[in-house]
């Protein structure tokens, strides 16, 4: 149902929703709701910045706990009114957008730290803490959560835990769902559940995983218990120029395949070299800059440390030392902040991809080609991170620095150089996506990806949410 | 618009969400229009529909601010997000918007107006917009005999609230008064006074012949590198609680915690980080006046990140001792953490 508000039915839903949760926990404002209408998908900010009306929550809701957020569903189940659960809302796919209207779940108040488990190592949180303050919290009891995405300060444990997100020691510590212990999962008909208290058993299908990612679409996480780590003794980064994408490929699949474990690998291609290492860290050389680093203990590190090095020499790059691994370690937020970050008026896409070390390069020049032969405007650039035994992540992305004015011509634009880059991706073993998530921005190619699989996930949905009120319109599910 | 003048800040903060786990409001609010990204976009609205500057809603969110300025102090580009909310506020004022609760407080404030110049000293002129015992401490820490300004404000409450003409002929006062005492040094316990006789005032014309403004923390920390003020032992532990007036505005960091170190007291951290702001809305000046409620959740968040209940809170902040006092939270004063010192009582 969509939610009409000028009318006396939507003043029954919303006094029962105030009787729910709180008069404090429902808001309609119109400040608010702006902020709830645009997300870090360049479409809303295009759409905004051409001053097109936004689309907003009828309603804005911020449960306290599992039970406000069950009675929320049971309310807007009894109504089918679309619910789209909201974090941070700095996901870059669309996945909070309300694009339906009706109730936006704002999570931020489920901010509580439950428990450290120091015995154990885990951390139990509720969902809506923001991703720095739960970091800086689990640092003052002596421990990390080893999740340092670009987003921290942003983002929410939920956000990451709905579009399975990473952070920069990924290569280490593991993406989220790596670091997930267990959930409490409120159902899209108002149930709150507990998934098994640990990831690794033989008790079935793992329901931890299945809910991981599902992007408010089959309900919304509520509580998780994370691992934690000891703060490792020490840190150490080492950067090396290649004299090109290829051979600083090879040293890098070279240092994974070796088995050493370093906490992050990070390669540039030699145009993203030029382009961000040079206005961000001031490395103003031709080539592909690589950095890795180590930690744990300092024997280890050093020992890991000269192995990796080592192998890199083999491809004789310029050996930038650890001071420019330093810098960039140091500066790694930095990219994201204006006036370094891309930005209005230009058109901009993250053009996430995943894939094995024999398909990685493959899908690289497969998307650059297509970019570089369909739109010439675009300038395509690309780094590789997170990086895993058996291949790593492409962060391409394109730039169009003046797309057109109108904002229906500016959007086709730019759903075309997504549609062909990512299927010439997937042609070559690519996979959509590696952390960003589906969202509204890819769903359409959800089916593609997953061939006839997909029907399963359908299944799954159906039966979750059969008056489909959960965040409709994202994941390729429909509305 | 004035907002105009920070078309940048708009264009940089509109879609930027790195520093909105540092806005005070936005932190115990929890709305995305108490964000500099949530402010942002309300204030590119308006840009490019200016009647829009008319809706409550709006006006609201930019009320609530606390412009506690540490987002713009954690932005590697500094934008400055607490000056395009002066600028809309200016704007909301100028075209009569403002909230009758924000025009009766400043009108209240232009009533009560009437700045004071009392005592004898020749070097040092104490400014005092506080009804608190600065002046005595003062003495009793320095040994000079002080000229005395008393104000109930310097104008920085009409100017943050928006009332910019009322700030400026409050300031022409103030600057008037002090420059007949014939002192060439202002030393102000109130970070608020201090920033805006140090950094309001030039802004809005007036040349200050060479005197100088300084905040009591930097003047006594001066005093004591000198050999001029003798701080003695105290072993108690205290956790500082910076200003954001101080830290966030003028870079005044270092100088009162140096001092509590060399009074001998054992600073701990608050909190879980240094770039917080947990001074309750001290740089919106009145905030717990126009937003009780939202004071009270900042309290809530303050003594959560308290380790435990007895923890000794010193502040330079006037208004912040104030808040936390009226909770029930045991804090001193700079000045009161200096004299507690045995060499010294």
């Amino acid at each position: 149902m969509i939610l009409q508000t000028d009318n006396y039915h939507f003043e029954m839903i919303h006094s029962e929703l105030k009787w729910a949760v709180g008069e404090e926990n429902v808001r309609t404002d119109d400040a608010d709701k702006l902020g709830h209408s645009i997300d870090y998908y360049w479409v809303p900010e295009l759409w905004h910045d051409r001053n097109c009306p936004p689309q907003p929550p009828q309603i804005i809701v911020t449960p306290e706990s599992a039970q406000d957020v069950a009675k929320v569903m049971k309310i807007a189940n009894n109504y089918k009114i679309p619910v789209t659960p909201w974090g941070g809302g700095s996901g870059s796919q669309g996945g909070a957008l309300p694009i339906y209207g009706g109730i936006s779940l704002d999570t931020k108040k489920l901010n509580k730290i439950i428990e450290i488990d120091e015995k154990s190592l885990t951390i139990t949180a509720e969902t809506g803490c923001n991703m720095q303050q739960l970091e800086w919290a689990t640092e003052k009891a002596g421990y990390s959560t080893m999740h340092f995405p670009a987003s921290i300060a942003c983002a929410t444990l939920g956000g990451f835990l709905a579009h399975r997100g990473t952070g920069v020691l990924s290569t280490k510590y593991g993406k989220i769902e790596d670091m997930v212990m267990s959930l409490e999962m409120v159902t899209p008909e108002g149930e709150v559940i507990n998934t098994l208290p640990v990831p690794r058993h033989a008790s079935g299908p793992d329901l931890t995983q299945m809910f991981l990612g599902s992007e408010g679409t089959l309900g919304v996480m509520t509580k998780v218990t994370l691992k934690i780590h000891p703060i490792p003794e020490c840190r150490k980064f080492h950067a090396f120029l290649f004299k090109d994408m290829t051979t600083a490929m090879a040293a890098g699949a070279e240092i994974m395949t070796s088995r050493l474990r370093p906490a992050v690998i990070r390669l540039y291609d030699t145009p993203e070299t030029a382009k961000l290492i040079k206005k961000v860290l001031g490395i103003d050389r031709e080539g592909s800059y690589l950095v890795f680093g180590f930690d744990g203990p300092e024997a280890m590190v050093d020992l890991e440390m000269a192995k990796a090095c080592e192998i890199c020499q083999k491809q004789e790059p310029e050996d930038l030392g650890t001071e420019m691994g330093q810098i960039w370690w140091d500066n790694r937020y930095k990219f994201f902040y204006p006036p370094y970050m891309f930005h209005m008026p230009q058109a901009f896409g993250t053009l996430d991809t995943v894939a094995t070390f024999a398909n990685i390069e493959n899908v690289y020049w497969a998307m650059k080609k297509v970019v570089a032969e369909n739109f010439p405007q675009a300038t395509f650039i690309g780094h590789f991170s997170h990086w895993y035994e058996w291949g790593c992540m492409l962060y391409a992305r394109f730039i169009i620095d003046d797309p057109p004015n109108d904002p229906h011509e500016a959007t086709a634009l730019y759903n075309k150089i997504w549609d062909m880059a990512i299927r010439a991706a997937m042609a070559n073993g690519g996979v959509i996506n590696e952390h960003h998530g589906v969202g509204l921005k890819l769903g359409r190619m959800m089916p593609e990806l997953y061939g006839n699989a997909f029907d399963i996930l359908k299944r799954i949905k159906k039966v979750m949410d059969p008056n489909n009120i959960m965040n409709p319109g994202k994941m390729g599910f429909g509305a | 618009m004035h907002i105009q003048t920070h078309s940048d800040v708009i264009d940089a903060c509109r879609f930027c969400f790195m520093c909105r786990h540092l806005d005070t409001t936005g932190n115990v609010s929890f709305r995305e229009a108490d964000t500099p990204r949530g402010r942002a976009l309300v204030l590119d609205r308006i840009r490019m529909n200016p009647q829009q500057l008319a809706n409550p809603d709006f006006i609201n969110a930019m009320y609530q601010s606390t412009l506690s300025a540490a987002c713009r102090k954690h932005c590697v580009s500094h934008y400055d997000e607490a000056g395009l909310v002066l600028q809309a506020r200016h704007d909301i004022v100028e075209q009569n918007l403002a909230p009758d609760a924000v025009s009766q407080l400043v009108q209240s404030i232009e009533q009560q107006f009437a700045p004071k110049l009392i005592g004898e000293g020749q070097d040092v002129l104490i400014l005092s917009t506080h009804e608190d015992a600065f002046e005595h401490q003062f003495l009793h820490l320095t040994g000079k005999t002080v000229q005395m300004l008393h104000v109930n404000d310097t104008g920085k409450t009409p100017f943050v609230l928006g009332f910019w003409d009322q700030a400026k002929q409050m300031a022409q006062q103030i600057t008037s008064l002090i420059k007949k005492s014939g002192c060439m040094t202002v030393v102000t316990n109130s970070p608020a006074a201090f920033d805006a006789l140090k950094n309001d005032y030039p802004k809005w014309g007036i040349d200050w012949d060479g005197i100088t403004i300084e905040h009591s923390s930097t003047y006594l920390a001066r005093l004591v590198d000198a050999g001029k003020v003798t701080l003695s032992t105290n072993d108690q532990s205290v956790y500082y609680i910076d200003s954001d007036y101080l830290r966030n505005y003028n870079d005044i960091v270092t100088e009162p915690r140096q001092l509590l170190e060399q009074s001998g007291y054992q600073l701990k951290p608050f909190g879980t980080n240094p770039e917080e702001s947990y001074a309750l809305g001290e740089a919106a000046m009145v905030m717990d006046q126009l937003y009780p409620r939202l004071v009270e959740l900042m309290l809530d968040r303050f003594k959560n990140m308290m380790d435990q209940a007895m923890d000794r809170i010193v502040t330079a902040s006037p208004y912040t001792l104030r808040i936390l006092r009226g909770a029930g939270i045991d804090v001193m004063s700079l000045e009161e953490a200096l004299l507690a010192s045995p060499a010294n009582v």
